[in-house]
């Protein structure tokens, strides 16, 4: 990066980011571990140095290991469109990924967010990735690989 | 049943997600087919009318409930309920009511409260706030920024409460300008407000994406006027904490230890007549 973090708070949640540590950073105001602080050092990390996001510096497909939540889930759950545009735009974004409790990022963003057109347009994004690595995400056959069919394409 | 906004969104996102997986050739699987598969469907066992009429649930409606344009009715979405969750793309758990939401807030205001709110103590906490303190974590000094709404839930004990947070360093002086510089770092999150036995108002914040909620106990309040706009209140707050531990609190009735206490002063009133 090309300017240091404002606060400790922000130097946490960028180790955080880029594989220092493990959890959520904590928030010395609250004592909470923020998941808002990660969407605010990704943002200014965007602002200040692009490449530092977009050119494999920060994991862009981080968990938080207690609960599973991906980056793209906080961005859904939260209806946070600039960090979804960002996450969005970058190649190595994973869609297809559950949380601890199996949910999909599109699931957070009708249920928490409230954002149908952005819980839309994630399943697409879910569906298309699956289909390109072969994947069943959902239904009867979730979590097997698909058998190609006759009409060139996507498989039941 | 009736349904909660949450469990609506599960069954939007599940049907479009069955929408996308039975499509064909990179198509979503058309409205008509989707229907005729919920309504033909083991689990749900509907007919269409012999006379060759439509069925009542109509593909314009199933549509209209897609794009989030209007909801369907209770016995509708029962049939989505059942179908969905028969074909794998809803869990029975994903249709239990939320660990936390309106009826905890009732139960919490039951134990809490005692009580209904103080009259008018709600108005008088509509508005902007700031408290200037020192983190734990650091020698810097900081200032925190809350803009609270509070509607009155009718026919309930409770208010609703909606809240913007954002912090600044305490030496910044220009807090106006400085919030429209950083207005992305505002955090909005949603919550209940309810009557308080020992001190007067408990407000509940949470954020349901993690799961953890921040009890607020204010302590003290001191409304501002017409003329001054002043105004403050005294609070502790706790740290978050996860939701099954506030609804726990329904049984155990523990006061949550608080992690700090703050002293909040008035920054700008929503409405001059409040207060």
């Amino acid at each position: 990066m090309a300017e240091t973090p404002e606060t400790p708070i922000e130097a946490a949640a960028l180790e955080t980011l880029t594989g220092g540590r493990t959890e959520l950073p904590v928030d010395a105001t609250t004592g909470d571990r923020n998941a808002q602080l990660l969407i605010d050092c990704i943002k200014a990390v965007v602002a200040i140095d692009p490449a530092f996001f977009f050119e494999g510096e920060i994991n862009v497909n981080w968990a938080d290991p207690k609960t599973g939540l991906t980056l793209l889930h906080l961005a859904a759950g939260y209806a946070d469109r600039e960090l979804f545009r960002l996450l969005l735009a970058h190649p190595d974004t994973d869609y297809t990924v559950q949380d601890g409790r199996g949910r999909f990022a599109s699931t957070m963003a009708f249920v928490h967010g409230g954002d149908v057109a952005m819980g839309r347009l994630l399943v697409k994004k879910q569906g298309d990735q699956a289909r390109e690595a072969g994947l069943i995400l959902y239904g009867p056959g979730a979590g097997h690989i698909r058998l190609d069919d006759d009409d060139g394409g996507d498989i039941k | 049943m009736a349904y909660t906004e949450e469990q609506i969104g599960y069954l939007r996102d599940a049907l479009a997600r069955y929408r996308d997986m039975e499509g064909r050739n990179l198509r979503p699987l058309p409205w008509k087919s989707v229907l005729d598969r919920i309504l033909m469907a083991d689990a749900t066992r509907h007919e269409y009318p012999e006379d060759g009429s439509l069925p009542e649930f109509k593909e314009e409606a199933l549509r209209r409930f897609a794009s989030g344009t209007s909801v369907l009715s209770e016995d509708k979405l029962d049939d989505l309920r059942t179908f969905f969750t028969a074909e794998g793309y809803l869990q029975t758990r994903d249709m239990e009511v939320a660990g936390w939401s309106l009826p905890a807030a009732l139960a919490l205001s039951a134990l809490f409260a005692r009580k209904a709110l103080p009259e008018g103590h709600l108005d008088a906490l509509n508005g902007e706030y700031e408290a200037v303190f020192q983190p734990e974590a650091g020698p810097d000094w900081v200032r925190t920024c809350h803009d609270l709404t509070i509607t009155p839930v009718a026919g309930t004990p409770v208010a609703k409460v909606t809240r913007g947070t954002i912090t600044f360093p305490h030496e910044v002086s220009d807090i106006a300008a400085a919030k429209r510089q950083k207005a992305h770092k505002i955090h909005r999150s949603t919550g209940y407000c309810a009557g308080d036995a020992l001190s007067g108002i408990m407000l509940i914040i949470r954020d349901d994406v993690i799961e953890r909620a921040e009890l607020i106990n204010i302590t003290r309040l001191v409304p501002g006027t017409k003329t001054n706009g002043a105004g403050e209140f005294e609070a502790e707050v706790t740290v978050p904490r996860a939701l099954e531990e506030v609804s726990a609190l329904q049984e155990t009735p523990a006061r949550a230890a608080p992690a700090r206490r703050l002293v909040f002063t008035r920054s700008k009133t929503k409405d001059a007549g409040h207060g």
